[in-house]
């Protein structure tokens, strides 16, 4: 990725300035490129939220929010897509432009490159282009998918591929597949040369978002209802869920056992199972996952009876991986979806076989639901048994999933590829909205 | 006793209540057998492998719904104000920025304008039919991909194969090749690289050309990249309690469990309740 990062000095980029911009559902990242130097992105939750108390926060106020219990979200991003303005701008007001902002930038000397996800209704992609350019009046702009700018990296260094140390790293990469497991969904991207396949594109409508709330509502049926607490859910399952290597064995070593029986592998918790120590927002604004200790809950259980708990405790046992499980199987809840290696397949089967070895060997997943573990082990082990032996199946993660697209775009902006792609406000009055659109979708091509 | 999954409050008077009626048991319906087992026979010699296909209306019905509520963003529909600004005049908007400012449409309902417009642009109702949401990843029109596949190639430059053969540089000219040969050379010649055993059969790399068509096809629609539901594998299905696989069956509603123990739980609130 080093290699990747170099500045470019073939490229003095028009407007010096260029704001990077990787508008997520959950959160966008934000960085303003200058001149050649990529800053560390800013990564600011997407959302406008409420707590118990009614006190709105904003954005990035949300770290000053003390207690997360019942907090309520307000998105401007759905199912992946830019939708909501009124909030979107809100947001993008006090965060990008406002007094509080990290870098000042001033639109109409910048550039923005922001992000979208694949196959976007044509009437949001052109809301948004009239907002740039007739809000902001960015002097310049280019929107394009997500997916694509994982290309502007060093992608062989990811793989650890041995190479000549003569031989640059060449961006964009020449194949590449690349699946983003987000939010909203996950989507499977093949990519030649930065340019997607768009025949190729498939997408999985199962991302964080619905893992939360499968986890949420596995707990309120088992524990007690924590519906309305889909904020401490999450940051469960973050801490808590892995993606399991071998499911059968997993959930055999889980289960409590007939009526009578005390399976051994239940009472001590065979590893699998972890203790989670709910935030209770006066002493721990943390919940805290601590392995099972089965002497531990006789204990609290004695101490529940006097009425001197001081902790709130869930045991997770099967929820830790049934949950992650959805994105390989969504059937499992009975979603009529293929899991992620099928739709992997679905998605070559649409291309012609001489580009399944590259694309194969060359598979990056990237996006926040990609970091459980397990993830590429498992995807990469279901890849093997579907596609042909010869093919070689490499699947990498980058050392930061969430935010590998920002530094793909902001490398991009410094590479001489965006000067074919981007949009002037001079074109944009002159052409319109409809023109642009085309623009973009063409993309790369263009000569 | 026997009383098809109703339950009947003791009351004096007869009321006529929705929920259920007298009908004529005329053999076994592939659904309604394990719904209404007229013994208890029957209900175990229920098919096996159940997938999702031949569930019950009302397990359909309850599955579907459960998948909405996953779907949906936080627990129900909450409407959180933008906080006001103090001392601010309203800033000025163009016609069109002030439109999309103002608009309160959610993702749905872009997407079912889209699709009303998509099929009024392809002509005619059976179209619109063919790209209805609901259950039909599958159905893709036919006849739409072949249109754009047949328009793709007459939008691009064609170039010229043979010429660009040769050219290994990434240099952005017009037309460059797709793919860029290799860039080390091959290793040296070793005598047992004739060797039958050793041979590694590569396919070869698709032409320039139809690189070219591949890339410049346009993109697709939403739900025309929605990965398909193919019905390979039986689906697993678990217990409703308590994770494990579901291997016994409720006998009145049909929902799974792993064994008595969980069994005994799902029955204290096991109810069939008229429309659920």
């Amino acid at each position: 990725m080093a290699g990747g990062r170099k500045p470019k000095v073939a490229a003095p980029a028009r407007p010096q300035n260029t704001l990077v911009l990787d508008n997520g559902a959950w959160t966008l990242k934000a960085g303003l490129v200058c001149g050649g130097s990529i800053p560390e992105p800013r990564v600011i939750p997407n959302c406008i939220a409420r707590d118990r108390s009614r006190k709105i926060y904003v954005a990035s106020e949300l770290d000053k929010c003390r207690d997360f219990s019942e907090i309520q979200f307000r998105r401007p991003v759905e199912k992946g897509y830019l939708v909501n303005w009124e909030a979107q701008k809100e947001i993008w007001d006090q965060e990008l432009f406002g007094d509080k902002a990290q870098f000042k930038c001033d639109p109409s000397e910048t550039r923005l490159m922001l992000t979208e996800q694949p196959n976007a209704l044509p009437v949001l992609q052109t809301n948004c282009d009239q907002i740039v350019f007739e809000e902001y009046g960015f002097s310049s702009y280019y929107r394009g998918i997500g997916s694509t700018f994982n290309a502007y990296h060093d992608l062989q260094s990811l793989f650890r591929t041995p190479k000549d140390a003569l031989t640059a790293a060449n961006t964009p990469a020449e194949i590449m597949l690349v699946v983003d497991s987000g939010f909203s969904h996950t989507t499977i991207t093949p990519l030649l040369g930065g340019r997607p396949l768009h025949s190729a594109i498939r997408r999985i409508d199962i991302g964080g978002k619905f893992l939360t709330n499968y986890m949420a509502r596995l707990i309120s049926l088992r524990h007690f209802d924590m519906r309305n607490d889909l904020y401490i859910v999450n940051e469960m399952k973050e801490a808590s869920c892995y993606v399991s290597a071998d499911f059968k064995s997993d959930l055999e070593r889980t289960w409590k056992g007939t009526r009578g029986e005390k399976r051994e592998d239940y009472v001590s918790g065979a590893g699998i199972v972890k203790d989670y120590v709910l935030p209770d927002f006066h002493t721990r604004h943390k919940g805290i996952l601590r392995e099972y200790d089965p002497a531990q809950h006789a204990k609290s259980r004695k101490l529940a009876a006097t009425g001197h708990s001081e902790e709130d405790v869930l045991t997770l046992r099967n929820e830790r991986f049934t949950v992650p499980e959805l994105i390989f199987r969504p059937s499992d809840v009975g979603m009529r979806q293929p899991g992620l290696a099928d739709a992997i397949q679905q998605s070559l089967h649409e291309l012609p076989i001489g580009l399944w070895p590259g694309l194969l060997a060359n598979i990056v997943v990237v996006g926040g639901s990609s970091l459980f573990d397990g993830f590429i082990q498992r995807l990469q082990k279901e890849l093997v048994q579907l596609v042909p032996d010869d093919c070689i199946v490499r699947v990498a993660r980058p050392a930061d999933p969430i935010t590998n697209t920002w530094y793909g775009a902001a490398n991009m902006a410094n590479h001489p590829n965006i000067e074919k792609v981007v949009v002037t406000k001079q074109e944009y009055e002159e052409n319109g909205s409809a023109w642009i659109a085309r623009k973009f979708s063409t993309g790369l091509l263009t000569p | 006793m026997n009383n098809f999954g109703v339950i009947e409050l003791a009351s004096a008077k007869t009321t006529s209540a929705p929920g259920w009626a007298y009908v004529p048991d005329t053999g076994i319906l592939p659904g309604s057998s394990a719904l209404q087992p007229a013994n208890r026979k029957r209900a175990r010699n229920a098919p096996a492998g159940v997938t999702v296909g031949d569930l019950t209306a009302r397990q359909e019905a309850k599955i579907r719904k459960e998948i909405e509520a996953l779907e949906r963003d936080g627990g129900k529909d909450i409407s959180i104000p933008i906080p006001a600004k103090s001392g601010k005049a309203p800033a000025k908007h163009t016609p069109n920025v002030r439109k999309i400012l103002q608009s309160q449409k959610t993702f749905s309902n872009h997407l079912d304008d889209f699709l009303a417009i998509q099929a009024q642009v392809e002509g005619g109702p059976a179209a619109a039919g063919n790209n209805r949401p609901s259950n039909a990843s599958s159905k893709r029109p036919a006849n739409k991909r072949d249109a754009t596949a047949a328009s793709t190639p007459t939008g691009s430059a064609k170039p010229t194969p043979g010429i660009q053969e040769e050219d290994v540089t990434m240099a952005d000219v017009d037309l460059p090749p797709v793919l860029v040969g290799q860039y080390r050379p091959p290793p040296a010649a070793h005598p047992g690289d004739n060797d039958p055993l050793l041979a590694s059969r590569v396919p070869d790399l698709p032409s320039d050309e139809e690189l070219r068509k591949l890339l410049a096809h346009p993109p697709l629609t939403y739900y025309e990249t929605r990965g398909k539901w193919e019905d390979n594998y039986p689906t697993r299905v678990f217990c409703e309690v308590c994770g494990y696989w579901g291997r016994v069956r409720c006998m009145k509603c049909g929902t799974r469990v792993c064994a008595l123990d969980c069994l005994e739980t799902h029955r204290e609130e096991c109810v069939t309740r008229y429309g659920l």
